[in-house]
């Protein structure tokens, strides 16, 4: 797969948004090409796009967030839920109403494991390769993901509950 | 819900995502790319220039000092008018001063 399909697919699984995945997808070749002098040869290429692209999914979400709290963001009521309930486009039909539950729970997960989780099951990465990109060690990558199930796991007990 | 379907509509939620289908880059991303780098490209040629241009209007500022500063004299006091006073002065009060005052 061609790095602009990586970064734009890493971009869908984070904001589950087709036009601000694109955006965002931009914005991280953008920061490549401005940064590639900076670009030490030791790390590999995929990595280091990889690293910029999630650095630029979690400032978009933290910016959406930061504006709905302080209530600049005039469709912050319809960006919240574009952002907590909106499916990824890969999703299959049948499991299109459970992936929104889940995207909505992932939402709710700590950063680091939000990254660990979207990574590994969204994106298909080995624990080796999320290590590399969070520079985390593979342990502390293995202890995120298996936090995270639990979290998960709590948070759609709950949610069962409720409905 | 029952306790044991909860359990299975968890296991079921938490799968969901799996085989997810990759996506394509959306047509004309390449196009928009390139109208924003070009965008960024002349965005950082004009910052160039400013700075270009501050640097050499300093340089010009620096020189015009270092002129001015060389060419023109310090001004003093010493006009012929205070000459005029001064030599008034030593004629006729010169001499007196309160400290060489001999008071015996």
């Amino acid at each position: 797969m061609a790095h602009q399909d990586r970064v734009y697919n890493t971009c869908l699984g984070f904001v589950k948004h087709e036009e601000e995945a694109e955006d965002i997808a931009q914005e991280v070749f953008i920061q490549v090409y401005e940064s590639y002098d900076t670009f030490l040869q030791k790390a590999e290429l995929s990595t280091w796009i990889y690293k910029i692209t999630v650095n630029k999914c979690l400032e978009a979400i933290r910016k959406s967030k930061a504006k709905r709290r302080s209530g600049t963001e005039p469709n912050a009521e319809l960006k919240d839920y574009m952002l907590v309930s909106n499916v990824h486009p890969g999703v299959q039909l049948e499991n299109k109403e459970r992936a929104s539950i889940l995207f909505a729970a992932i939402a709710k997960l700590p950063e680091p494991q939000q990254v660990a989780y979207t990574l590994n099951k969204i994106e298909g990465l080995s624990y080796h390769e999320i290590s590399k990109v969070t520079g985390k060690s593979k342990s502390s990558v293995e202890s995120l993901l298996h936090r995270a199930k639990q979290s998960l796991q709590k948070l759609l007990k709950t949610y069962y509950e409720e409905s | 819900m029952k306790k044991a379907n909860i359990s299975k509509e968890i296991d079921r939620t938490l799968a969901s995502v799996h085989g997810l289908k990759k996506q394509k880059t959306p047509v004309g991303f390449y196009e928009k790319l390139n109208q924003r780098l070009s965008f960024v490209e002349k965005r950082q040629q004009s910052w160039m220039m400013r700075l270009q241009l501050g640097v050499v209007a300093m340089l010009i500022m620096g020189l015009l000092n270092g002129y001015f500063l060389l060419t023109n004299t310090v001004p003093t006091n010493e006009n012929e008018e205070t000459i005029d006073i001064n030599d008034f002065n030593d004629a006729y009060f010169g001499t007196v001063s309160l400290i060489d005052y001999d008071y015996e």
